[in-house]
């Protein structure tokens, strides 16, 4: 096993080490004769092994240019901060990591064998090589799941053990047929114009039955999880007549729920069914 | 375009909600077919029509006769009834 070592000028600290390769087929590293170049752009190199960068910490840049981008990646040694697409990086508050990107951005995944491919972006959680959630370290995490095009919103349920796995709670989740699903968003609504049997414009309702005078069903794009949730209705004015009206939900169902609208007659004091032109439900649940 | 059946011996009227009717796919007729089987129960009786029925007098008095067109609600496939969350029918 030959070694040369070549030993700079005695002021310098430079040291080349060079280990013969264990084959019989010739190796060549060229110097070049000028600082600042290892290999030409008709060179290539392939480095098989850990490499550190900047190991003193001094406060020097490390730069990687693109075809059309002279700051492809940049790392800021003054500021600590790490650039993509841009090579002024803003120095960020202590105890934080910054990555900033320039230009507009893309941030994408994809898997090109299925297109039902998924994406994460967590905070002090990671996905543990059994697929379970579990948090970098105890305490509360969070993250956005993408997967089949539909976005979820997970918090971390309470404070988890760090490495325990746990489920997260779903706190709201997009769907890709455009509804939101959680306890706070709207699961369905629609303004329905009964007396003129029209439906001024809906979200996840298939239809509404004019089943009689004051009498209506509203029926649910994709059914409600169970029939234990909230249909809140308006009670409208009618502005030729000054009557008030009343609209009652009953015979909740996971398909479909019915209506009763009725209005108050003064000359009459009493109530009638009647059909009105602005019909409202909104409709809260699982 | 309505879908027309006998609800406790009285004319029901089903008007579809456009945006669900811009999901789906075919004829305005093949839409409310499908719409149809989802909403109705299995073997019910209907109708497809373009009737005028702006003038609701006497409306509780309206009673569904068959036509010649008369229609029977189908089961969705396994597909559509997960697609709508229909569990208890899967």
């Amino acid at each position: 096993m030959a070694k040369v070592k070549i030993q700079g000028h005695a002021s310098g600290t430079g040291i080349l080490t060079v280990t013969a390769p264990n084959t019989s087929t010739d190796r060549t590293i060229t110097l070049p004769d000028a600082t600042g170049t290892l290999a030409t752009t008709a060179d290539t190199t392939d480095l098989d092994g850990a490499i550190t960068i900047n190991e003193s910490g001094a406060d020097v840049d490390f730069r990687v240019e693109s075809n059309d981008d002279a700051n492809a990646l940049f790392v800021d040694g003054g500021v600590n901060s790490v650039g993509i697409g841009t090579g002024t990086p803003e120095a960020h508050q202590s105890t934080w990591s910054s990555l900033q990107v320039g230009g507009n951005v893309i941030l994408q995944g994809l898997s090109s064998a299925n297109a039902a491919g998924e994406m994460e972006l967590g905070y002090n959680v990671y996905r543990h090589t059994d697929g379970e959630n579990r948090h970098i370290s105890t305490g509360n995490g969070s993250k956005i799941y993408q997967s089949n095009g539909a976005i979820n919103f997970y918090v971390s349920n309470g404070s988890q053990n760090a490495d325990t796995s746990y489920t997260m709670l779903n706190a709201l989740a997009i769907q890709n047929d455009g509804r939101g699903l959680s306890q706070f968003t709207a699961k369905a609504w629609i303004q329905i114009n009964h007396s003129g049997n029209s439906i001024t414009d809906s979200h996840n309702i298939s239809g509404f039955t004019d089943v009689g005078e004051g009498d209506l069903l509203i029926s649910f794009d994709v059914d409600m999880a169970n029939n234990d949730y909230a249909a809140v209705t308006n009670s409208s004015y009618r502005d030729t007549s000054g009557r008030v009206s009343v609209v009652n939900g009953h015979t909740y169902t996971t398909g479909s729920v019915k209506f009763r609208s009725e209005e108050f007659n003064d000359s009459s004091d009493a109530w009638y069914h009647w059909d009105l032109t602005e019909l409202c439900v909104v409709v809260f649940g699982d | 375009m309505v879908i027309i059946y006998d609800n406790n011996g009285t004319l029901a009227q089903m008007i579809p909600a456009p945006k669900f009717l811009a999901k789906l796919t075919g004829t305005d007729e093949e839409k409310l077919i499908h719409l149809a089987n989802k909403t109705l129960p299995t073997g019910t009786k209907y109708e497809i029509t373009d009737a005028d029925f702006s003038d609701r007098s006497f409306r509780n008095a309206w009673e569904y006769v068959a036509g010649a067109s008369e229609k029977t609600s189908a089961d969705l496939s396994a597909e559509d009834l997960a697609k709508y969350n229909m569990k208890e029918n899967l």
